[in-house]
Protein backbone atom coordinates (compact mmCIF):
# COMPACT_ATOMS: atom_id res chain seq x y z
CA UNK A 1 0.00 0.00 0.00
CA UNK A 2 1.18 3.51 -1.04
CA UNK A 3 2.47 5.69 2.08
CA UNK A 4 3.95 8.36 0.51
CA UNK A 5 4.66 9.74 -3.09
CA UNK A 6 7.13 12.95 -4.09
CA UNK A 7 8.34 14.07 -7.79
CA UNK A 8 11.99 13.31 -8.50
CA UNK A 9 13.68 16.41 -9.93
CA UNK A 10 16.95 15.85 -12.42
CA UNK A 11 18.51 19.03 -13.86
CA UNK A 12 15.88 21.41 -12.91
CA UNK A 13 13.29 18.97 -14.18
CA UNK A 14 10.84 17.05 -13.00
CA UNK A 15 11.63 12.95 -13.91
CA UNK A 16 10.01 10.58 -12.02
CA UNK A 17 7.90 9.83 -8.63
CA UNK A 18 9.69 8.22 -5.66
CA UNK A 19 6.96 5.72 -4.09
CA UNK A 20 7.15 4.85 -0.49
CA UNK A 21 5.07 2.00 0.91
CA UNK A 22 3.64 0.93 4.35
CA UNK A 23 6.10 -1.13 6.32
CA UNK A 24 8.51 -1.85 3.41
CA UNK A 25 11.74 -0.97 2.81
CA UNK A 26 11.13 -1.12 -0.83
CA UNK A 27 11.15 2.12 -2.85
CA UNK A 28 9.86 2.53 -6.49
CA UNK A 29 10.81 5.22 -8.83
CA UNK A 30 8.12 5.37 -11.14
CA UNK A 31 8.29 7.01 -14.98
CA UNK A 32 5.80 9.36 -16.32
CA UNK A 33 4.41 7.05 -18.90
CA UNK A 34 0.42 6.14 -18.73
CA UNK A 35 0.79 2.79 -19.10
CA UNK A 36 2.96 1.86 -16.33
CA UNK A 37 0.56 0.41 -13.63
CA UNK A 38 2.63 2.08 -10.78
CA UNK A 39 2.15 5.31 -12.47
CA UNK A 40 -1.71 4.37 -13.17
CA UNK A 41 -1.79 3.08 -8.96
CA UNK A 42 -0.11 6.33 -7.99
CA UNK A 43 -3.03 8.78 -9.95
CA UNK A 44 -5.56 6.92 -8.66
CA UNK A 45 -4.25 6.65 -5.02
CA UNK A 46 -3.94 10.72 -5.58
CA UNK A 47 -7.53 10.75 -6.21
CA UNK A 48 -8.40 9.84 -2.68
CA UNK A 49 -9.17 12.75 -0.37
CA UNK A 50 -5.70 13.44 1.92
CA UNK A 51 -3.63 11.81 -0.12
CA UNK A 52 -1.03 14.74 -1.93
CA UNK A 53 1.97 13.89 -3.78
CA UNK A 54 4.90 16.05 -2.43
CA UNK A 55 6.47 18.18 -4.52
CA UNK A 56 9.58 20.01 -3.09
CA UNK A 57 10.75 21.71 -6.05
CA UNK A 58 13.97 21.54 -8.44
CA UNK B 1 -2.12 -36.34 -1.06
CA UNK B 2 -3.74 -37.36 2.25
CA UNK B 3 -5.37 -40.98 3.74
CA UNK B 4 -6.74 -41.32 7.21
CA UNK B 5 -5.60 -44.31 9.52
CA UNK B 6 -8.60 -46.22 8.25
CA UNK B 7 -6.31 -46.59 4.63
CA UNK B 8 -2.80 -46.14 5.88
CA UNK B 9 -2.39 -47.94 9.29
CA UNK B 10 -1.67 -51.68 8.07
CA UNK B 11 1.28 -52.89 6.43
CA UNK B 12 2.50 -52.50 2.79
CA UNK B 13 2.30 -54.74 0.14
CA UNK B 14 4.96 -55.76 -2.24
CA UNK B 15 3.38 -58.20 -3.55
CA UNK B 16 -0.06 -58.25 -6.05
CA UNK B 17 -2.63 -59.14 -3.45
CA UNK B 18 -6.56 -58.90 -2.33
CA UNK B 19 -7.57 -55.47 -1.63
CA UNK B 20 -7.30 -54.55 2.29
CA UNK B 21 -8.44 -50.95 2.69
CA UNK B 22 -5.79 -50.58 5.64
CA UNK B 23 -2.97 -51.36 3.65
CA UNK B 24 -4.39 -48.92 0.19
CA UNK B 25 -1.97 -46.12 1.40
CA UNK B 26 0.60 -46.90 3.90
CA UNK B 27 3.30 -44.73 3.89
CA UNK B 28 1.90 -41.81 2.89
CA UNK B 29 2.75 -38.73 3.24
CA UNK B 30 -0.27 -36.42 4.48
CA UNK B 31 -0.38 -33.55 2.28
CA UNK B 32 -3.08 -31.75 4.14
CA UNK B 33 -1.82 -32.45 7.83
CA UNK B 34 -0.31 -28.83 7.73
CA UNK B 35 -1.14 -25.57 6.10
CA UNK B 36 2.63 -25.13 5.86
CA UNK B 37 2.98 -28.67 3.87
CA UNK B 38 3.55 -27.50 0.08
CA UNK B 39 3.26 -29.62 -3.46
CA UNK B 40 5.61 -28.94 -6.24
CA UNK B 41 4.09 -29.42 -9.87
CA UNK B 42 5.36 -29.07 -13.19
CA UNK B 43 4.72 -30.41 -16.23
CA UNK B 44 0.92 -28.62 -16.74
CA UNK B 45 0.03 -26.53 -19.08
CA UNK B 46 -3.43 -24.48 -18.41
CA UNK B 47 -5.66 -23.28 -21.86
CA UNK B 48 -8.56 -21.69 -22.54
CA UNK B 49 -11.25 -23.27 -24.24
CA UNK B 50 -11.77 -27.18 -25.31
CA UNK B 51 -9.38 -27.98 -27.46
CA UNK B 52 -5.91 -29.16 -26.09
CA UNK B 53 -2.98 -28.41 -27.75
CA UNK B 54 0.45 -29.81 -27.88
CA UNK B 55 2.64 -29.60 -25.07
CA UNK B 56 4.45 -26.63 -25.13
CA UNK B 57 7.95 -27.16 -23.82
CA UNK B 58 10.04 -23.52 -24.07
CA UNK B 59 14.16 -23.73 -22.91
CA UNK B 60 14.63 -21.83 -19.63
CA UNK B 61 16.45 -18.82 -21.42
CA UNK B 62 13.35 -18.59 -23.67
CA UNK B 63 11.51 -18.50 -20.39
CA UNK B 64 13.25 -16.16 -18.78
CA UNK B 65 13.57 -13.98 -21.68
CA UNK B 66 9.91 -13.56 -21.72
CA UNK B 67 9.62 -12.98 -18.06
CA UNK B 68 12.51 -10.57 -18.04
CA UNK B 69 9.64 -8.21 -20.62
CA UNK B 70 7.65 -7.56 -17.41
CA UNK B 71 10.70 -7.94 -14.12
CA UNK B 72 14.38 -7.77 -14.39
CA UNK B 73 16.04 -8.51 -11.45
CA UNK B 74 19.39 -7.12 -12.08
CA UNK B 75 21.10 -7.30 -8.62
CA UNK B 76 19.91 -8.98 -5.52
CA UNK B 77 22.35 -8.62 -2.24
CA UNK B 78 20.37 -12.29 -0.68
CA UNK B 79 23.61 -14.32 -1.36
CA UNK B 80 26.23 -11.56 -1.41
CA UNK B 81 27.10 -8.70 -3.02
CA UNK B 82 26.35 -8.29 -6.41
CA UNK B 83 27.59 -5.97 -8.91
CA UNK B 84 25.42 -3.36 -10.54
CA UNK B 85 27.74 -1.76 -13.07
CA UNK B 86 30.00 1.77 -13.43
CA UNK B 87 28.71 4.85 -12.70
CA UNK B 88 29.81 8.49 -12.18
CA UNK B 89 29.69 11.49 -10.10
CA UNK B 90 27.97 13.94 -12.46
CA UNK B 91 28.55 16.44 -9.70
CA UNK B 92 30.30 16.35 -6.09
CA UNK B 93 26.95 15.70 -5.03
CA UNK B 94 25.01 13.70 -7.55
CA UNK B 95 26.12 10.00 -8.31
CA UNK B 96 24.60 8.50 -11.90
CA UNK B 97 25.01 5.19 -13.44
CA UNK B 98 22.92 3.31 -16.96
CA UNK B 99 21.46 0.61 -16.43
CA UNK B 100 20.75 -1.69 -19.80
CA UNK B 101 18.55 -4.47 -19.86
CA UNK B 102 18.62 -7.87 -21.64
CA UNK B 103 15.35 -7.71 -22.99
CA UNK B 104 12.51 -5.13 -24.36
CA UNK B 105 10.30 -4.33 -21.45
CA UNK B 106 6.90 -3.85 -21.98
CA UNK B 107 6.72 -0.58 -20.99
CA UNK B 108 8.91 2.33 -19.51
CA UNK B 109 9.78 0.45 -16.41
CA UNK B 110 9.71 1.27 -12.54
CA UNK B 111 12.98 1.06 -10.51
CA UNK B 112 12.41 -1.22 -7.50
CA UNK B 113 14.89 -0.89 -5.06
CA UNK B 114 15.50 -1.51 -1.08
CA UNK B 115 15.85 1.46 0.41
CA UNK B 116 18.70 1.85 3.66
CA UNK B 117 21.45 2.98 5.26
CA UNK B 118 24.47 2.12 2.92
CA UNK B 119 22.58 -0.38 0.95
CA UNK B 120 24.45 0.40 -2.09
CA UNK B 121 28.01 1.11 -2.49
CA UNK B 122 30.27 2.80 -5.07
CA UNK B 123 33.89 2.33 -5.22
CA UNK B 124 35.90 5.01 -6.47
CA UNK B 125 39.80 6.46 -6.39
CA UNK B 126 40.90 3.66 -4.11
CA UNK B 127 37.35 4.50 -1.47
CA UNK B 128 34.07 4.33 -1.43
CA UNK B 129 31.01 5.70 -0.90
CA UNK B 130 27.84 4.08 0.55
CA UNK B 131 24.53 5.15 -0.84
CA UNK B 132 20.98 4.34 0.42
CA UNK B 133 18.88 4.26 -2.89
CA UNK B 134 18.35 6.28 -5.77
CA UNK B 135 15.47 6.94 -8.28
CA UNK B 136 15.10 7.15 -12.00
CA UNK B 137 16.10 10.25 -14.55
CA UNK B 138 13.31 10.86 -16.94
CA UNK B 139 15.11 9.85 -20.03
CA UNK B 140 14.19 6.03 -19.22
CA UNK B 141 13.55 3.85 -22.88
CA UNK B 142 12.10 0.31 -22.92
CA UNK B 143 16.13 -0.96 -22.92
CA UNK B 144 17.80 1.23 -20.36
CA UNK B 145 17.30 3.79 -17.38
CA UNK B 146 19.31 6.38 -15.68
CA UNK B 147 19.24 6.10 -11.70
CA UNK B 148 20.33 8.94 -9.50
CA UNK B 149 20.94 9.33 -6.54
CA UNK B 150 21.52 13.21 -4.90
CA UNK B 151 20.61 12.27 -1.03
CA UNK B 152 23.70 10.48 -0.14
CA UNK B 153 26.61 10.90 -2.80
CA UNK B 154 29.50 12.41 -1.99
CA UNK B 155 32.15 12.62 -4.23
CA UNK B 156 34.43 14.49 -7.47
CA UNK B 157 32.64 15.18 -10.50
CA UNK B 158 33.57 13.24 -13.22
CA UNK B 159 35.22 10.62 -10.87
CA UNK B 160 34.01 7.15 -12.04
CA UNK B 161 33.72 3.99 -10.76
CA UNK B 162 31.68 0.51 -10.23
CA UNK B 163 28.42 -0.16 -7.72
CA UNK B 164 27.37 -3.19 -6.17
CA UNK B 165 24.75 -3.94 -3.54
CA UNK B 166 26.36 -4.00 0.50
CA UNK B 167 24.05 -5.28 2.86
CA UNK B 168 21.25 -7.53 3.33
CA UNK B 169 18.03 -6.85 2.04
CA UNK B 170 19.71 -4.72 -1.20
CA UNK B 171 18.32 -5.47 -4.40
CA UNK B 172 17.70 -3.30 -7.63
CA UNK B 173 15.21 -4.54 -10.31
CA UNK B 174 12.74 -2.85 -12.92
CA UNK B 175 9.03 -3.64 -13.28
CA UNK B 176 7.04 -3.40 -15.73
CA UNK B 177 4.62 -6.06 -15.03
CA UNK B 178 0.47 -5.63 -16.14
Amino acid sequence: MIETVTKNYADGVFVSYQVTYVNSNRVKSVPIAEDNTDHQAIQEWAKVEGNNIIDNGA
Amino acid sequence: MGAGSDYSSGTLSTTWTANTNANRAVGQVNLADSTANEWYITGVQLEAGEVASDFEFLPVDVNLQRCQRYYFLKADHSTGSENIGVGLYYSSSDFRTVVNFPVSMRTRASLDVETASNAYQFRRNGGFDNLDDFFADGNISLTSMTLINQSDASGTAGQAGYLFTNSSGAFLAFDAEL
